[in-house]
């Protein structure tokens, strides 16, 4: 277990720092793993700029949205309101610089909102604190924008605003335009729903009843496993309509796209027991069978580059995950601990793949194995089973399901491991998280 | 970071148990409520005779958990063996008609899994071990009795269903139960059953019998089960 431990913060040496009221604020040094440093952020209030009165929800769509992404977001640390020198309602949409740089913020996020009808003139700045300047951010976050007054859209340009000040303090954008597609359990049956990764704005996208289960979204086609005919068959779902998209006999589940859009890899048994196949992406035609064993061989994910395939093979006697080119040749496999290793996810930065396995005491965690030397890296612990890991577009999150509040919930955290943040809004179980590439 | 060992001692931990006094004594009940079921449901009956005499065999012999998987699985029969006599309470009472074609009784509605149609008619469901396909002593002996009813019901065409308990991946679970129900079908097969008169399909972790969590429902959930899809 990782300890971490709060120091209050010296670093910015300024002497008003030891009157700012609360000492929660401050860098977190990680005993085990060397010092983080957690950018500090100040995230008042939205303001009103003199419009109608707030009574439907804008502040809550446009601060709520950016406090929770930057929470989810791991590495910033919010300044408690309770230690502001400054009042944000009277300060107006410019700071004084010093009354935030006494309470030792690094940044300040300074929303501002002017209703009229049923439009909203937004305004989102990024003002950094330490170098005493606003932060020149590329459209639409330029300057005010007008949107009309719904929760969905006002987030969204939260969400945009938000990917920006990670692409500051980061060099990289956030994800929060990404979207997430999940399998929810609905009475008796299971449904697929597209969700943002914030949980929210969820979207129903299967309405059958039945199961439909194993989502897998790749350039907006969703390719997804469903008993709507019986067994287990194939679909895709593409521009609002569902396709067949493989019913060959015996089970059809798990399409995964490669990289270049041409192929998908899926599981087939048809020819006796579960052997991954690479289909054709738009026709389903069987372009050839990668895998050939007397086990279940299941759950194939691509490399980013495309040239091999990870998937789970129980051919030595318990599921491992296994390497093999994305022509079937040179099948090794990578993982040698535990006997229950599945549903490997190849990251988009090709070093790693993350996969779930039960361990000593039959619980489910998440670890990550290096696919150059076989490293092992433990992601989660203590904290009910968690299952089901698919990386972000860019590789530095992972979203997964985990049991550790009692029913199965939808989690982002940091490559690492470090941050965990449940993000699932909506009742019930979670299942099978298949981030956007 | 080593998650490697998983001890024996976890097995022999399932194993134990008590005499499911209650379960048995349930079971008996519903076989001496059952009455009707003996002259008008008689193939039901016998099943769920059987499997009581299974389940009491088996908790001599100690295996209480599946002592008790049998026992319930006997009442479940006996019920349905009941209700099965009450429906067909009239043509049973009177006297017999000449025989109608068997495909009168085709179910055309499919073996959808949203359906589900069709009951396991006289036959046993069959349970698995954590991780396998393997048939057990007491699976085979449920077999047998499997085999022997298919072949005194030669017109039946029945679905066997592979399932998973819900530990595992989704996609796992699937192949898993699939393996589940080839290997059910194989037995029959070598019992003598036309291989034609026997559909799989696999649910892997999506129909459980038991919601639960505990290691019982785990074991009542890994298991191949049988739907008459045409009398």
């Amino acid at each position: 277990m990782r300890t971490i431990v709060y120091l209050a913060v010296l670093a910015l040496s300024t002497v008003a720092w030891a009157q700012a009221p609360a000492a929660d604020g401050g860098f977190k040094f990680d005993v085990e793993q060397g010092e983080l440093v957690l950018f500090q952020l100040a995230v008042p209030d939205a303001i009103d700029l003199g419009g109608e009165a707030d009574t439907r929800g804008v502040t809550e769509a446009l601060t709520g949205t950016i406090v929770r992404d930057l929470g989810i977001a791991g590495y910033f640390n919010l300044v408690d309101k309770a230690s502001y020198l400054a009042d944000p309602t009277k300060e107006g949409m410019k700071p004084k610089y010093k009354d935030w740089f006494n309470i030792g913020t690094q940044g300040l996020v300074k929303a501002g909102y002017r209703i009229a009808g049923d439009k909203v003139v937004v305004d989102l700045r990024l003002y950094s604190i330490d170098g005493s300047q606003q932060v020149t951010l590329p459209a639409p976050y330029d300057g005010p924008v007008e949107l009309p007054i719904e929760a969905t859209k006002l987030r969204y340009h939260a969400h945009g605003f938000v990917n920006e000040i990670i692409k500051h303090y980061t060099k990289a954008p956030g994800f929060f335009l990404s979207r997430l597609v999940v399998v929810k359990r609905v009475n008796r049956g299971k449904e697929l729903f597209m969700v943002s990764p914030d949980g929210l704005d969820e979207t129903q996208l299967t309405r059958t009843g039945g199961i439909n289960m194993l989502p897998s979204l790749s350039g907006g086609r969703i390719y997804f496993t469903s008993f709507r005919n019986g067994g287990a068959h194939l679909f895709v779902l593409s521009g609002g309509k569902a396709q067949p998209f493989a019913q060959f006999k015996g089970l059809n589940t798990g399409a995964t796209m490669s990289p270049d859009g041409r192929h998908v890899a899926v599981t087939l048994s048809k020819d006796g027991n579960p052997e991954v196949y690479l289909l054709e992406a738009q026709s389903g035609k069987v372009v050839r069978r990668l895998t050939n064993s007397w086990g279940i061989d299941t759950s194939p994910s691509w490399s980013p580059d495309g040239s091999k395939i990870a998937f789970v093979s129980d051919r030595h006697g318990s599921p491992q995950i296994w390497l093999m080119g994305a022509d079937g040749t040179g099948q090794r496999r990578l993982t040698f601990q535990g006997n229950y290793n599945q549903t490997p996810d190849w990251s988009p930065r090709g070093d790693k793949i993350v996969f779930t396995a039960r361990d000593e005491r039959n619980v489910f965690d998440l670890f990550t194995v290096n696919v150059n030397d076989g490293t092992i890296k433990r992601l989660t612990q203590n904290q009910g089973n968690n299952e089901e890991p698919s990386w972000s577009p860019d590789g530095r999150y992972l979203a997964f399901t985990s049991t550790r509040s009692g029913e199965s919930k939808l989690y982002i955290m940091t490559a690492d491991g470090r941050f965990q943040t449940m993000v699932s809004a909506g009742k019930g179980q979670y299942m099978t998280p298949s981030w956007g590439r | 970071m080593r998650f490697l060992i998983v001890s024996a001692s976890a097995l022999l931990l399932f194993a134990c148990g008590t005499r499911p006094t209650q379960l048995l004594g349930e079971a008996q009940n519903a076989l001496s409520e059952a009455a009707l079921a003996k002259k008008c449901a008689p193939d039901e009956f016998e099943a769920a005779e059987k499997m009581y005499i299974k389940a009491q065999k088996l908790a001599d012999a100690e295996k209480y958990d599946e002592a008790e998987a049998a026992a319930r699985a006997a009442k479940k029969l006996a019920i349905k063996a009941q209700a099965k006599a009450q429906a067909r309470k009239d043509e049973c009472l009177t006297p017999p008609k000449p025989a109608t074609d068997p495909t009168d009784f085709i179910d055309d509605s499919g073996p959808g899994v949203d359906a589900q149609d069709g009951d396991g008619g006289g036959m046993e469901t069959v349970y698995f071990e954590y991780n396998s396909s393997d048939l057990t002593d007491s699976a085979r002996a449920a077999m047998a009795q499997n085999g022997d009813w298919l072949q005194r019901n030669p017109t039946v065409v029945v679905t066997i269903e592979g399932h998973c308990d819900k530990r595992g991946s989704t996609e796992y679970n699937l192949a898993l139960g699939e393996k589940r129900a080839k290997v059910t079908r194989s037995y029959l097969i070598s019992l003598g059953v036309e291989k034609n008169r026997l559909g799989i399909v696999s649910y892997g972790e999506e129909q459980p019998m038991d919601y639960g969590d505990t290691t019982k429902a785990h074991g009542r959930n890994r298991r191949a089960e049988f739907r008459v899809v045409r009398r």
